[in-house]
């Protein structure tokens, strides 16, 4: 049975088992991905996903449905925003105000991703520190300015350039290595 | 290009999955039932509400011009039209499975990461084979109304993306204002789109019509005509189409395949957005069709058709990856009530060769899903589901057919024709409502009873 986004959510909101079940089966695994990019520690990563699909189940109502796609985007911001809470609380992003000025430095080193397998890139972002992959993970796959990142962390901008600098010097520098051995 | 890096390493993971932590969906069940208790076990599918009736109505349109080119068929077919008319659907047919031949790669590989991007080559694909295949005018109207209704659903779901986004309960996400006003340019453009397809076609419809009333007056004679038939559409979406033609135990039948021109006909299905094809694969297996029909003479030209038929279709849809997913089984029992005038274009004792155009009305007798859940890569139960589809079913289908005379009783007859089957707005997803414009060959026996 073909299964929209729509008919999920109807059943969803009505606390349909299966729909729940279904939800899950389809989306954990893009969740999963989203969640480790921030969290990178596998327990913290499954404390993270408990909460998120208990608030996905028990806050449906308050979601709007918008279309085909509208949940998906709205699971992702759960998630990334769960995450995000789930650092703050355990002082893992205090890491992220100590900042380092980086109006002098003239060219940024990129890391170029093109060729390397996207579990690979998943392994190198986890194993950045946690300011880092924070801002890197807002910067790039929130499309976030470094404004609005600042606003969100409680940093000042040039501190998210900063370790948005740091992140992506560490990231080409683990590209370079991995494509120097493989 | 500027942070060309931030895009490539955007890219890389768009799609990008990861196994679920061990014993995640125990937990959140342990958790959600401690808390709330709320996880009743509902086995029943909640019926939606109405769908975007916009759609429908452009839908519609389309369908009534697919029903307008039926009536052009038969109006150029008339004997000062005669010249070429009875080769028309066989032309559209024979030039239509080049074009898509020579298109075919680009048609079939929804799963290739950007799902966005895949639709102007779809578009480019169906394009270009209107513009070989020698399809009447009206149906090639119907097919770009259709196509530009998919444009203009693509145009709409980024802008619907980004307002979900600053409806979530976030409160810190900043959402720029702008997307409405894309929405609202995006409505006006359909509607526009809208009107303009309902007056050209009602303008034709009305043509027509008119010429086949006159031409029934005439009928005086009567000759009644039983035919048994079977007929597959070559419908179909997702990544493969398969065949399953167990259904059939007539020996005498033949069928075949133009998966080809089926996929590229799939651009039209409006329902093939490219975010859900990430998450979910649907195979819709051939629609297969048996029936029985009796045919009667309204004069040495014309003839009136109708009969019983059932039609058998089967779905499979997986959504999520290997450890953690659902493969949902969809078995629909159709039976219809076709209705179709036909005109003989030239025939002599052996011969006959015509085409028909009508319409039919299904009732779903029987609709089921089985889905089995596999959640941390086990299989952890198979639920057996009811659907109920109590919409009626209706389709136009304008066909060519050509009838080989055994005996002065029975004949053999092979038909190919273009169909479209309307939203019934179900929310049982079929190969009707996924693929509602199909390629059919009905292949069949005629007796005439006097």
């Amino acid at each position: 049975m073909y299964i929209s986004e729509q008919q999920l959510y109807e059943r969803l909101q009505s606390g349909d088992a299966m729909a729940q079940k279904a939800l899950y089966a389809k989306y954990v695994g893009s969740l999963t991905a989203v969640c480790s990019r921030y969290v990178a520690d596998a327990d913290d990563v499954k404390d993270v996903m408990q909460e998120v699909f208990i608030k996905v189940f028990t806050q449906i109502a308050s979601f709007t449905f918008r279309g085909e796609g509208s949940l998906k985007a709205w699971l992702m911001r759960i998630t990334v925003n769960t995450s995000l809470t789930y650092l703050k609380n355990a002082g893992r992003l205090s890491v992220v105000r100590d900042d380092t000025q980086v109006a002098d430095i003239v060219e940024d080193e990129e890391p170029d991703a093109e060729g390397v397998p996207p579990d690979e890139l998943q392994r190198m972002i986890m194993r950045l520190p946690d300011g880092y992959r924070t801002v890197l993970n807002l910067y790039v796959f929130e499309d976030k300015s470094h404004k609005e990142i600042a606003a969100l962390l409680n940093i000042k901008p040039t501190s998210s350039a900063s370790q948005l600098f740091h992140a992506k010097a560490l990231m080409a520098k683990m590209i370079v290595e991995y494509k120097r051995t493989h | 290009m500027k942070e060309e890096w931030k895009y490539k390493l955007q890219r890389s993971l768009a799609d990008y999955e990861q196994s679920a932590p061990d014993g995640l969906w125990e937990d959140i069940q342990k958790a959600m039932s401690a808390s709330a208790g709320v996880m009743q076990d509902a086995g029943k599918v909640i019926p939606l509400p109405g769908k975007n009736r916009t759609k429908v109505v452009a839908l519609r349109i389309a369908a009534a011009a697919a029903c307008v080119a039926c009536g052009v068929g038969l109006y150029l077919s008339m004997p000062d039209h005669d010249k070429g008319a009875h080769s028309m659907v066989a032309d559209a047919l024979g030039d239509g499975s080049k074009a898509a031949g020579s298109n075919g790669m680009q048609t079939d590989t929804p799963a290739n990461g950007d799902g966005h991007g895949m639709m102007p080559q779809r578009h480019d694909a169906v394009g270009k084979l209107l513009a070989k295949a020698d399809i009447p005018a009206a149906v090639r109207e119907a097919i770009s109304y259709a196509q530009k209704e998919t444009q203009t659903e693509q145009l709409e779901y980024a802008p619907q993306e980004a307002a979900a986004v600053a409806a979530a309960n976030n409160g810190n996400a900043s959402i720029e204002k702008k997307p409405e006003t894309q929405a609202n340019a995006v409505g006006a453009m359909r509607e526009s789109l809208v009107r303009r397809g309902s007056n050209a076609s009602s303008a034709r419809y009305m043509n027509t019509s008119s010429k086949a009333v006159d031409v029934s007056h005439s009928a005086s004679e009567g000759r009644l005509t039983a035919s048994l038939f079977a007929a597959n559409a070559m419908g179909g979406s997702g990544n493969s189409i398969t065949s399953d033609r167990s259904m059939f135990a007539m020996s005498y039948m033949m069928f075949n395949d133009y998966p080809e021109l089926s996929d590229a006909y799939s651009a039209v299905n409006t329902r093939t957005s490219g975010s859900s094809l990430n998450d979910e694969s649907v195979d819709h297996h051939q629609p297969i069709r048996v029936g029985l029909s009796l045919h009667y003479s309204l004069s040495e030209k014309w003839g009136l058709e109708t009969g019983l038929t059932y039609s058998y279709l089967y779905s499979e849809t997986t959504a999520g990856k290997s450890d953690n997913r659902y493969d949902t089984k969809q078995k629909v029992h159709f039976l219809g009530i076709p209705l179709t005038v036909d005109y003989s274009i030239w025939r002599n004792k052996l011969l006959n060769v015509y085409v028909a155009g009508g319409g039919m009305v299904e009732k779903s007798l029987r609709a089921k899903a089985t889905t089995s859940y596999v959640l941390n890569g086990r299989e952890m139960n198979t639920e057996t589901n009811k659907l109920s589809m109590k919409e009626l079913q209706w389709s136009v289908n304008a066909a060519a057919g050509i009838q080989l005379n055994i005996t002065k009783e029975v004949g053999i007859y092979a038909e190919p024709g273009v169909g479209y089957y309307f939203d019934n707005g179900s929310d049982v997803k079929t190969a009707y409502s996924d693929n509602p414009f199909n390629f059919n060959m009905k292949l069949g026996l005629r007796y005439s009873i006097k």
